[in-house]
């Protein structure tokens, strides 16, 4: 009943928010100015969110996030609504974090070797797995672990995974988007997108099984 | 079950089994943990000089497409071309990247087939004949209708044929000795 009541209201959001994207769509090819503000202040946080998981870097993120604004402001009068703003801003985000990690891997080919650590805010000393001791077990352990711990291991788990299975579970657990909503993003068929968020779950299982109690 | 996308009849039956097989509630556990400690990562905000810089930058993209849309028409269609590739679904642009050397080659061929009727005809054109050079043939044809085998490369084998006359009857002569 939850569910349903759940769902209902996300549809109902969803509906809300696609005619307020079409309105501004159709302002932004108008040359209304402040349209495409909106539309930043919209995106922003969840672009940068969707792209810090994905790089695992704020500086870079931060970067990258204000490209995907520039490539969909020089691109949007040309925008033909075949799929919703949502899915076409994080199609270019996502586009946009496979050519970094091109350019990232030909400089780290290069270089032989990786070209930069991960960002300062998710790098932890070497030893603290094992300074982790769960004291009870009524608790699971990584709800001992401070916000910036946390991060950090999560973060370390979904560098691990291949790019395909990364995009589907942060898609999904952390930008909380529909299965229909991922197909169109990534372009594939919806049975892709489950296996591939089982199989990426299944992943992490197995790398954050130290921070669950067994 | 995780997600709440399943059915009422189809999340009861998944309960029903987890309620009896320890093994499969187990591995649902676990799962849903791991769910729930990605959904925990916390979301850093933006710097507060995000949107200062982007609108330099967006200031800065403006000025370069109206430079490109003021110039030539090739500037034009190749600022589109990047901009358009650049918003295809990912794994449509690795297709075009390894397809546009093909698609290249392909119009190059197409670009020189015309080229080979004109250099073949170039070749089989005979030179503009003088008046010289016309007596000449028609002497030289002439001589050949009167004796076909005067023409010096038929003097090859005209001797072999009558090589092979004069082994296989030496009495003999050849129709072709005067």
């Amino acid at each position: 009943m939850t569910t349903s009541s759940e769902q209902i209201r996300r549809v109902g959001r969803i509906l809300w928010l696609s005619k307020n994207d079409a309105d501004l769509v159709t302002r932004c090819q108008t040359d209304d100015p402040t349209a495409f503000n909106e539309i930043v202040a919209r995106y922003k946080q969840k672009v940068f969110q969707y792209i810090l998981r994905m790089t695992g870097s704020m500086e870079e993120a931060e970067d990258l996030t204000q490209e995907v604004f520039i490539k969909t402001y020089l691109a949007i009068g040309s925008f033909k609504r075949e799929a919703s703003l949502t899915t076409w801003i994080y199609r270019i985000a996502g586009n946009i974090c496979i050519d970094a990690h091109r350019k990232r891997s030909r400089v780290e080919t290069a270089l032989g070797g990786p070209a930069f650590s991960l960002d300062e805010h998710f790098e932890q000393p070497q030893d603290h797995h094992q300074s982790i001791e769960p004291a009870d077990n009524s608790y699971e352990p990584y709800q001992l672990l401070s916000t910036q711990e946390l991060d950090s291991y999560i973060q370390d788990a979904l560098n691990k995974l291949p790019d395909r299975m990364r995009t589907v579970i942060i898609l999904h657990d952390i930008e909380g988007m529909a299965y229909d909503e991922i197909a169109s993003v990534i372009d594939c068929p919806l049975g892709t997108v489950k296996s591939r968020l089982f199989n990426a779950r299944l992943q992490l299982r197995s790398l954050l099984k130290n921070y669950m109690t067994p | 079950m995780i997600d709440g996308a399943l059915t009422e009849a189809a999340s009861w039956k998944v309960r029903m089994h987890l309620s009896t097989c320890e093994e499969c509630a187990d591995f649902a556990q676990s799962l849903e943990k791991t769910v729930s400690i990605v959904k925990s990562v916390s979301s850093p905000k933006l710097s507060d000089t995000f949107d200062a810089a982007l609108a330099v930058k967006l200031s800065e993209a403006s000025t370069k497409r109206n430079a490109a849309l003021g110039s030539s028409w090739i500037s034009k269609a190749l600022y589109s071309v990047q901009i358009k590739s650049s918003l295809r679904p990912a794994h449509s642009r690795s297709r075009m990247m390894i397809a546009t050397p093909f698609v290249a080659a392909a119009v190059v061929l197409l670009a020189l087939l015309p080229l080979h009727p004109v250099h073949n005809r170039a070749y089989n054109q005979a030179p503009p004949a003088s008046s010289f050079t016309k007596e000449c043939i028609a002497q030289h044809e002439s001589d050949i209708s009167e004796h076909p085998f005067g023409d010096p490369s038929a003097q090859a084998l005209m001797q072999s044929s009558n090589d092979e006359q004069s082994g296989a009857s030496d009495d003999q002569t050849s129709p072709f000795s005067n």
